[in-house]
């Protein structure tokens, strides 16, 4: 599965770039929040868009979220938000499998998700269905590794909170 | 989760001797010194207190920022609440001047300019009775 190919053809070279930039940044600052980056994500980033040779690649973008550059985040939440319903939710389910892709979705990584779906007006409950779908588990509660008695009660420093379920 | 550096008020690049210093400080978070000044706990506390950060952040550029949503009910500490709506775009509210900036009023300001109007009231008064008469 990847994102680009016939979904954005017929699209202006300027507005498919900008787009593919969007999406490439939000996944890796999915891909990057808990400290794991390597580079066979950095590939499997680029290769959601193998069609185009222009497209800014990984490595670059990932120097935007290094760098805290929060404005360039916002406006690629601000250019997927746009796009169509199931353009957002194929760009969600993405992200899930990214996150999926080394076994269990980090602490990090769920906020983020969770973000994605509010900000890209798909949804806290339109996510967890993906999830369940893609997963074949519910959507697991963040955790709080703010809180001692969620380290008493035998977390590890892995931050899998995979057990935990339900949300407020 | 709690933002355990803005309630120490050490910076999240705090060294482990200033967050120790923090806590003897503020002993009502002593509990909390069990994650902070845990090499393997402190590292998962920052990764998340550092995207949350980023989140809250971007909630309120986003305008997702509103009162009831579950982000600001489960994570109060990192949502930068709504701005006013006649407001600037900070959320800050604006800086009292200083008292050496504060422009000084004069005693009797107000009258300064009431004065020559009650005594032009007072001739032009005058002025329409002398033509009655």
């Amino acid at each position: 599965m990847f994102f680009g190919g016939s979904r954005l053809s017929g699209r202006e070279p300027g507005e498919r770039q900008k787009l593919e930039a969007s999406v490439k940044l939000l996944l890796l600052l999915l891909a990057d929040s808990d400290g794991t980056l390597d580079e066979a994500e950095l590939q499997y980033v680029d290769a959601q868009f193998p069609d185009t040779e222009r497209t800014v690649k990984a490595r670059e973008l990932l120097e935007v979220i290094h760098a805290g550059e929060l404005k360039r985040i916002e406006q690629a939440v601000r250019t997927l938000a746009k796009e169509g319903r199931e353009l957002r939710i194929s760009f969600l389910e993405l992200a899930i499998a990214m996150c999926l892709a080394d076994g269990a979705v980090a602490i990090t990584e769920n906020h983020i998700l969770r973000f994605y779906a509010d900000a890209l007006f798909v949804g806290l409950g339109v996510l967890r269905k993906r999830f369940q779908a893609i997963a074949g588990q519910p959507l697991p509660d963040p955790g709080d590794p703010g809180s001692p008695d969620w380290w008493n009660q035998g977390r590890s420093a892995g931050g899998d909170a995979a057990s935990d379920s339900g949300m407020a | 989760m709690k933002d355990l550096y803005h309630k120490l008020e050490v910076e999240p690049t705090a060294t482990r001797d200033e967050i120790a210093a923090a806590f003897e400080q503020q002993p009502e978070l002593k509990a909390y010194s069990a994650i902070l000044l845990d090499d393997e706990k402190r590292p998962l506390y920052d990764q998340v207190h550092k995207t949350l950060k980023t989140i809250g952040t971007l909630r309120f550029r986003l305008d997702l920022d509103k009162s009831d949503t579950w982000f600001i009910q489960r994570y109060p500490d990192f949502a930068i609440m709504p701005k006013p709506k006649l407001g600037a775009v900070s959320r800050e509210p604006p800086a009292a001047p200083k008292s050496r900036d504060k422009p000084k009023r004069r005693a009797g300001t107000r009258a300064g300019w009431l004065l020559p109007l009650l005594i032009l009231l007072i001739v032009a008064v005058a002025i329409g009775l002398m033509l009655i008469l």
